[in-house]
C-alpha cells in the first residue's frame, strides 16, 4: 500500500509539486475518507472532509517537519475537521444521513451495507489513535509494518492499539460477534 | 472455574489474540481458554471481530475528488514574516546589509588603523615586474575574450606594463 519512496514525494509536494501531491493525494485519500466516514457517518460530509483535509495539508505542508510521517499528520487534518463538522451538525441538531439497520430486510447485499454501516461507525467511536490503526489495518489491508512506517510509530505500537481497538469493538459489535 | 484466573485471562486476551504475549504466557491462555467454555468464548469473539473488520468494505467516495481538491490548491507562496516580507527576500536583505556593514567597518576601522604602520612589503624588482607584466598580458586578453569591460580595463589600468629595459 505504501508508495515506494514516498517520503521523496512528500518532499516534492512540500517543496510546490502539484503532481506530487496528486500523487499523494491518490495514496492516501482512500484512508482519509473512511476516517471522515468512520466520524460522520455521511457519505456527503466524508467527501467534502476528505478535499477539506487535503486543501489544508497543502497549505501547511511547508511547515511539516518530519515528512515521513505525513500520514498521520495528514490523519489528524481530517479527522479535527470531521470532529468539526460533527459538533457543528450536533450544534444544529441535525441527524447523520444514514439509515439505521431494522433486522428485517431480506436482502442479504442490504444486511450486509447495514452491517458494515455499523462495523464504520464502532469504529468511529474508537479513540482516533486506535481508529487510525484499524482502519488502515483491517480495512484497507496494509501491513503491521507498513502502518507503523506511515504513521511513525513502532510496531508494537501498532499491535497493541490494534488489540485494544478490537476489544473496544468485540462489546461494540456484541449482536454481530457473539454467537 | 477460578473466576480470578478467568479475569486476569480475558485481561490477556486481545494481546494474546495480537500475538503480544511472550511464549508463557501465550501457553497458559492458551491452556486456560481451551478448558474454560467463557474465556473460549470471548477469545471466539474476538477471533470474529478482527474477521469482521477484515470483511468489512472500506467506504468509498462517490465520485473522484481529486478536481475539487486540484481547483483550490493556491499556487505556493513562500511563508512570510510578520512585518510582511517573504523570508527568501528577507535572507537576501539580510545578507546585503551585512556585506554592507563588514564593508563600511573594513574602510573605516581596519584599513586605517593598518595604513602607517611602516613600509609595505614589496617583492623583488624583478618579480614585481614579471608580475605586473603578467597581469597586463592577462587584462589585455580577457578585454577580448569575456571578462567584462569594467573590470578588465580596470585591472589593465592598475598594472602598467613595466618600463622596456634599455
Amino acid at each position: 500500500m505504501k508508495p515506494p519512496d514516498s517520503t521523496a514525494v512528500v518532499g516534492r509536494a512540500k517543496a510546490g509539486d502539484v503532481q506530487a501531491f496528486e500523487a499523494l493525494f491518490r495514496d492516501h485519500h482512500a484512508r482519509v475518507y473512511n476516517l471522515a466516514y468512520s466520524i460522520l457517518a455521511d457519505r456527503t460530509e466524508a467527501e467534502d472532509v476528505t478535499q477539506r483535509a487535503f486543501v489544508k495539508a497543502w497549505e501547511e505542508l511547508p511547515r511539516l517537519r518530519e515528512v515521513a510521517a505525513f500520514a498521520g499528520w495528514l490523519n489528524r487534518i481530517a479527522a479535527n475537521l470531521a470532529r468539526d463538522v460533527a459538533r457543528s451538525r450536533a450544534a444544529r441538531k441535525v441527524p447523520a444521513n444514514h439509515s439505521e439497520p431494522t433486522g428485517d430486510k431480506a436482502d442479504q447485499g442490504l444486511l450486509a451495507e447495514e452491517r458494515d454501516a455499523q462495523v464504520h461507525r464502532a469504529i468511529g467511536s474508537l479513540p482516533e489513535h486506535q481508529r487510525e490503526v484499524v482502519i488502515m489495518y483491517h480495512l484497507q489491508g496494509v501491513p503491521v509494518q507498513e502502518v507503523a512506517e506511515q504513521l511513525g510509530i513502532a510496531q508494537g505500537t501498532v499491535l497493541s492499539r490494534l488489540a485494544r481497538g478490537r476489544e473496544a469493538l468485540r462489546r461494540k459489535l456484541a449482536p454481530y460477534v457473539e454467537q | 472455574m477460578n473466576a480470578k484466573r478467568c479475569d486476569e485471562t480475558r485481561e490477556l486476551l486481545a494481546d494474546f489474540d495480537a500475538g503480544l504475549l511472550d511464549e508463557r504466557r501465550a501457553d497458559e491462555v492458551t491452556a486456560h481458554a481451551a478448558e474454560c467454555e467463557a474465556c473460549g468464548a470471548e477469545l471466539a469473539a474476538l477471533k470474529r471481530t478482527a474477521a469482521l473488520l477484515d470483511a468489512t468494505e472500506p467506504a468509498r467516495p462517490s465520485r473522484d475528488l481529486w478536481p475539487g481538491v486540484a481547483q483550490k490548491l493556491a499556487p505556493r507562496q513562500p511563508s512570510r514574516t510578520w512585518w510582511g516580507i517573504p523570508r527568501p527576500a528577507q535572507m537576501r536583505l539580510a545578507l546585503q546589509v551585512a556585506t554592507i556593514v563588514l564593508l563600511i567597518l573594513a574602510l573605516t576601522v581596519i584599513l586605517p588603523l593598518h595604513w602607517d604602520q611602516g613600509p609595505a612589503v614589496s617583492l623583488p624588482h624583478a618579480v614585481d615586474d614579471d608580475a605586473a607584466l603578467f597581469g597586463h598580458w592577462y587584462a589585455q586578453a580577457s578585454l577580448t575574450s569575456g571578462l567584462g569591460n569594467v573590470q578588465a580595463l580596470s585591472l589593465i589600468a592598475a598594472t602598467q606594463p613595466p618600463e622596456a629595459a634599455p
